[in-house]
């Protein structure tokens, strides 16, 4: 199992280079396809294996760890858990019909294919990564395609809209990096005398096995009681407390040097001494890392006030881009906060909750304005991702179960019904030319069945039950005012009044957009339109059930999630 | 004194071993004189000269390879021969030759043949004057291998002779190199005048006080508490000596000329602009490679010295009570023994602040002044003298790095190792171009990603290793730079930190855009493919597939294994194997232990002064004096 989670990792890159290499377009096109599909198996083939051993639910499974760079402790360490198994599954499937979606692309379509695929290597990197240098790593790689992606393949501010694209995510990766050294470095404080460590797991607290070189360069396996670490980053407790971890760090980096066996144990005393004192320590930091890593991800997210390089790249990039960047790297955004920032601070995420709910519910009206108020269709829905990615900042924030659970179910719902929109807008774009909504009108009697695909995918999107866009929404509400009984019910309620508001904003303006749209009299002008033809209908189609099922059985997600979820909830201190 | 012939024999012997430590630099010298020579067998042919450097710098290389891992200077005291230094040589040899390739397969024009000998001469004078830079130990060493490498690098700078540019630069450069070096040698008479001494480990003695304090620590001992005071405020007054401060200020900048840092960086875009690809290359990597390598031995220097002093002062207190105790207490030496226990090592904070606000100014300065360069030239010229400030900054951790400065060493090298395959690449492509279109504009990159896919995919790599793309080896440069900054102790080394990120944002927009003009725009005047010859294309690859190699963490450990820097007061350990053959340990291992017996010699002789200490203690004693050691000087850095 664990070689098929790293061959999926790295079957595209792979492909990606079969891709340049094939002898036609057609050649390439059908290579990253059946790399897709080969990558979903995989996928489903992990899946299968988590419901073969349902034993080690709240564990890590599949975890697979080499040592990297050991001068510096960075493992190749991956694996899966109930947070990233469904997006796993989302990309992989999704990626299918990206590639179906891009089949009408022409212009260099080998270099399409090969960065295309080069980037799903980067997305199911991020979620599979267990290292905090690897996510980096692949965090940042994957900026690098969808530049180009944008850059070449899409509209006439294209360029303006990759360099910004760029510079604003690798800003927030800047913030991510001072956030990681920030971990690594004071991690070895409570590692007791193991060295500094980048392992996800122990800096949430987890106990977890590494190797380290010993003196002779044989590498041992130690145990990091991953607790003490991760007690260094939350608030101190209520006693004074006596800084004399400074030894403690400094025998640590020179056990790191690897200056012998002897300086290991004797910091490996020092540190166990001070394993208790050293709670809270970086305190500040945990404070100031909290915020940084939140813009980080708030930029990928993307939320108010980080979101202003997504309508541009949204407008310009080309259709099958637009599907895989609402549909997973926004979620890349989401899943690290629920992977990174508020299990690893999750006091501090306690401290801050009202302000990051604020962001949330800012977000939620503030994006549902906008789009409320654009003419550009494609700009519309792009504004519509801003807002529901707002009840992924609130369901996280409030912290709750149901609050947790809506926030994942919203990304996963919001996967297939953005990037089904997406689709809708860009099949008329392709034909039309133009996405201006006072020009169109009246598509529902031209196609009436592409109507009908229309009318689920923005129904999903809007939130209407039965649909997957409901569920996310009324469990991150309801989640919301559960957070009453943790955090001041005034601003709770208030919050949760504002959120619950943002449905009826919704509702607005994908009603009025649908009605530009769908309704009204047929247009002469369609005549010259090829009709919807049966590949688009397929992804529709895909889409469409898929949107439906997960309306109706939620479950399919939580049963995956549960047990990860229910450790996760432990982590962040919250019972019940 | 009377010299008896045995022990003329041995001094003979002393000098034949130090000239054997010395055989890189000879062969290179060797093949300057054949490489003049031979031009009056055959003008015409442009091999034999090209031989004769390459078999010169080949020997030179397999010295330097076959090195024995131990650091110890020779010809008393003036040249350090140590791995770090023998690295770089390595580094900078493999380095020459590939640019004395680049420079042969680059299109020849009638002068060719004439020139080929001068320009290989000149080339190997400025490598043999670097290596010296690089092993530097001796205020005088460091005047004269800095001008043996400036010297030939002026003439190189010059050398497109028919080229106004070049002409330009060439006497910007001589201006600038000649101005730094009054600048550095009278810094160096007031740094004598202070000190006493050119040997530089004795200049950081007692910069630090070290005199003063053994002073002190004698006088204490024959009861001379009168005497002891007086040597103890000369020993506080040391180290803040303005004079000394000046001196050493006007010595850094002669240093911060040949590392192009901010302010004396001006004549860089210039020379880069107009001598010749393969000088540029070479100017842009190995000049600010053997300056940064130069530097870091200075703060090794200079931080040795502040352990001493505070090796000495750990001592002071037991001599104090000792004194009281067996002479007679009187109120002076109530006194001494107050000042005894009031004396704080000095910790040259000062310099290490001052480096590293070099650093901080040079990267981002370089990184502003490159947002606007339309010259592809001028555009590596800022990028490397930022480059040349991120390593500026790493090196400046190295005076508080005490025991963890493998780390601060070991972030250099590689910086150094992955910057000359990033750099050599990226100018390799631009000497492509060039030789196609005749300019080093940006735009005449448009559409190059259409026209010429490999070479805009190579020039992609080197690029966004340059900005530092995670999975190429200037992300990991990067990265153990700032591993190598936490060493720095309070705001300073976190300030470092968020200079070179933020710095590390800045350059992404000029690093693509010649991205940005190969791959987005629309080439509208139908420009041809651009086709490198093989010769180029193998050059590149190696480049790329070494920026991959190593971002993917290869060399990291390599790199850690040539970190030893001479350090004055360790014993010569001539073979590692041959330290610690007793044991089954790996070779590796016996660098570690070179480093233990020299601490362990250093705690012998604090506990008891009596004990020559001449025998190598056993493994396991070597050991535990190593922990012990550690953590004292650990604590000692922190002060």
């Amino acid at each position: 199992m664990t070689l098929i989670l790293n061959l999926m990792i790295f079957l595209p890159t792979f492909g990606a280079l079969a891709c340049l290499g094939a002898p036609t377009k057609d050649a390439a096109r059908k290579t990253a396809l059946g790399i897709c599909v080969a990558t979903f198996a995989m996928s489903l083939v992990l899946l299968s294996g988590f419901f073969g051993s349902e034993a080690n639910e709240a564990g890590v499974w599949f975890e697979y760890s080499a040592s990297w760079i050991s001068s510096i402790n960075v493992f190749y360490r991956t694996g899966m858990d109930g947070l990233s198994l469904p997006l796993v599954l989302l990309t992989t499937a999704l990626s299918i019909l990206v590639v179906l979606a891009s089949w009408s692309i022409e212009k260099n379509a080998k270099a399409f294919m090969a960065l295309y695929l080069f980037l799903l290597t980067g997305m199911l990197g991020v979620f599979l990564s267990l290292d905090m240098f690897l996510f980096y790593v692949f965090f940042e790689i994957s900026l690098l395609p969808m530049y180009f992606l944008i850059g070449v393949w899409g509209g006439p501010r294209k360029e303006y809209a990759a360099i910004k694209f760029f510079l604003y995510t690798l800003a927030g990766s800047i913030c991510l990096l001072i956030v990681m050294l920030g971990l690594f470095f004071y991690s070895g404080e409570g590692t007791g005398g193991n060295g500094n460590t980048w392992h996800m797991m122990a800096l949430q607290g987890k106990t977890v096995t590494e190797t380290r070189e010993d003196a002779n360069g044989v590498d041992q396996p130690v145990k990091i009681d991953g607790a003490n670490v991760a007690a260094l980053f939350q608030a101190p407790p209520e006693k004074p407390v006596t800084p004399e971890g400074g030894a403690a760090n400094g025998a640590g980096t020179g056990a790191n040097v690897g200056a012998g066996e002897a300086a290991t144990a004797g910091a490996n005393t020092a540190g166990e001494g001070e394993s208790d004192s050293s709670a809270g320590k970086y305190w500040g930091f945990a404070k100031a890392a909290f915020w940084l890593t939140l813009i980080a991800f708030m930029i990928k997210l993307p939320g108010v006030p980080f979101h202003t390089w997504l309508p541009d790249a949204h407008v310009e990039a080309p259709t099958p881009i637009s599907m895989v960047l609402a549909g997973v790297l926004l979620k890349m955004g989401g899943y690290a906060m629920m992977r990174i920032t508020w299990p690893i601070f999750p006091e501090a995420a306690q401290h801050f909750w009202a302000a990051v709910a604020f962001l949330g519910v800012l977000a939620i009206i503030y994006g549902a304005f906008c789009a409320m108020a654009q003419t550009d269709w494609k700009k519309l829905v792009a504004y519509s991702s801003v807002s529901h990615m707002g009840y992924v900042t609130l369901g996280i924030a409030v912290m709750t179960p149901a609050g947790w659970n809506g926030a994942y179910f919203q990304m996963i719902a919001h996967g297939i019904s953005s990037a089904m929109m997406f689709f809708m807008v860009g099949v008329l774009y392709e034909r039309a030319h133009h996405r201006d909504l006072n020009r169109l009108g009246g598509m529902w009697l031209r196609w009436p069945k592409y109507g009908a695909w229309s009318l689920i995918a923005f129904f999903a999107g809007m939130g209407l039950p039965g649909l997957c866009g409901f569920i996310g929404e009324i469990l991150v509400l309801l989640g919301t005012f559960e957070a009453a009984g943790s955090f001041d019910p005034a601003t709770v309620y208030t919050y949760g009044i504002f959120a619950a508001f943002g449905v009826v904003l919704t509702a607005g303006y994908i009603l009025w957009m649908f009605q530009r749209v769908y309704m009204g009299k047929d247009k002469s002008e369609y005549d010259s339109y090829a009709p919807v033809n049966k590949r688009e209908y397929a992804i529709m189609a895909v889409m469409g059930v898929a949107a439906i099922v997960f309306g109706i059985v939620p479950a399919l997600v939580f049963n995956i999630t549960d047990g990860t979820f229910g450790e996760l909830m432990k982590t962040l201190g919250v019972t019940g | 004194m009377d010299f008896s012939i045995a022990d003329k024999a041995e001094r003979w012997a002393g000098f034949w071993q130090d000239v054997g430590m010395l055989m890189p630099e000879i062969c290179l010298v060797i093949a300057m004189c054949a490489i003049v020579i031979v031009p009056f067998f055959n003008r015409k042919n442009v091999w034999l000269p090209v031989g004769a450097a390459i078999a010169g710098v080949v020997t030179a290389l397999i010295f330097t390879a076959t090195f024995k891992s131990s650091s110890n200077t020779v010809f008393h005291g003036m040249l350090a021969i140590d791995p770090f230094s023998q690295f770089f040589k390595f580094i900078l040899l493999i380095f020459t030759l590939l640019i004395i390739a680049q420079w042969t397969i680059a299109k020849s024009d009638k002068s060719k043949p004439v020139d080929t000998p001068d320009f290989l001469c000149l080339l190997l004078g400025a490598g043999f004057g670097m290596t010296l830079m690089a092993s530097a130990n001796n205020l005088l060493m460091i005047v004269v291998a800095t001008e043996a490498a400036s010297l030939p690098s002026f003439a190189l700078a010059g050398f497109r002779k028919y080229k106004k540019s070049g002409s330009e630069g060439a006497l910007k450069y001589v201006l600038f190199g000649s101005v730094a070096s009054a600048f550095m040698i009278y810094g160096m008479s007031l740094v004598y005048g202070v000190t006493g001494s050119l040997d530089l480990n004795a200049v950081a003695n007692a910069a630090a006080g070290v005199p003063h304090l053994i002073g002190a620590e004698s006088a204490m001992t024959v009861n001379n508490p009168a005497g002891a005071i007086e040597a103890l405020q000369l020993a506080n007054a040391a180290p803040t000596s303005p004079m000394l401060g000046i001196g050493l200020l006007l010595m850094f900048i002669g240093i911060a000329f040949k590392l192009s840092a901010a302010p004396v960086h001006f004549w860089c875009p210039d020379v880069f602009q107009g001598a010749p690809i393969a000088v540029t290359t070479f100017l842009s990597v190995a000049s600010k490679g053997a300056a940064v390598i130069l530097l870091v031995r200075i703060m090794v220097v200079f931080a040795v010295g502040a352990e001493e002093a505070a090796r000495l002062a750990s001592g002071f207190a037991a001599i104090a009570a000792n004194a009281i105790n067996t002479g007679a207490a009187s109120e002076t030496f109530e006194q001494a023994k107050a000042m005894f226990a009031s004396y704080s090592a000095p910790t040259f904070t000062g310099m290490a602040v001052g480096i590293g606000i070099l650093g901080a100014v040079t990267a981002t300065w370089g990184n502003l002044v490159a947002f606007h360069q339309n010259n592809l030239k001028r555009l590596l010229a800022y990028s490397s003298i930022a480059h040349s400030g991120y390593m500026i900054m790493g090196a400046s951790a190295m005076i508080f790095a005490g025991s963890t400065g493998q780390e601060v060493a070991a972030a250099v090298l590689f910086y150094l190792l992955v910057y000359v395959f990033m750099n050599l690449g990226a100018f390799t492509v631009v000497a492509i171009v060039a030789e196609r279109t005749g300019t080093e504009e940006i735009d005449e990159l448009t559409g190059l990603g259409g026209r010429s896919p490999g070479l805009a995919l190579l020039l992609g790599i080197f690029l966004l290793s340059l900005f530092g793309m995670p999975g190429l080896g200037g992300f990991l440069g990067k990265i153990f730079i700032l591993k190598a900054l936490v060493a720095v102790p309070g705001g300073g080394g976190y300030a470092l930190m968020a200079v070179l990120l933020i710095n590390t944002l800045i350059s992404l927009y000029y690093y693509m855009r010649p991205v940005y003009a190969m791959v987005f725009k629309q080439d509208t005047q139908e420009r041809g493919p651009i086709i490198m010859g093989d010769a180029a294309r193998v050059v590149l690859s190696v480049c790329a597939i070494m920026l991959v190699w190593t971002g993917l963490g290869g060399a990291s450990t390599l790199t850690r294994d040539f970190t030893t820097i001479y350090r004055p007061g360790q014993p010569i350990v001539e073979d590692p194997g041959s330290a610690s053959n007793s044991q089954d340990n790996d070779a590796q291992e016996g660098k570690t232990i070179v480093h233990t017996i020299g601490n362990a010699k250093q705690q012998v002789l604090l506990i008891d002064s009596n004990n020559s200490a001449t025998k190598t203690p056993d493994t396991k004693d070597v050991n535990n004096a190593n922990n012990a050691d550690n953590t004292t000087l650990k604590s000692v850095s922190l002060r």
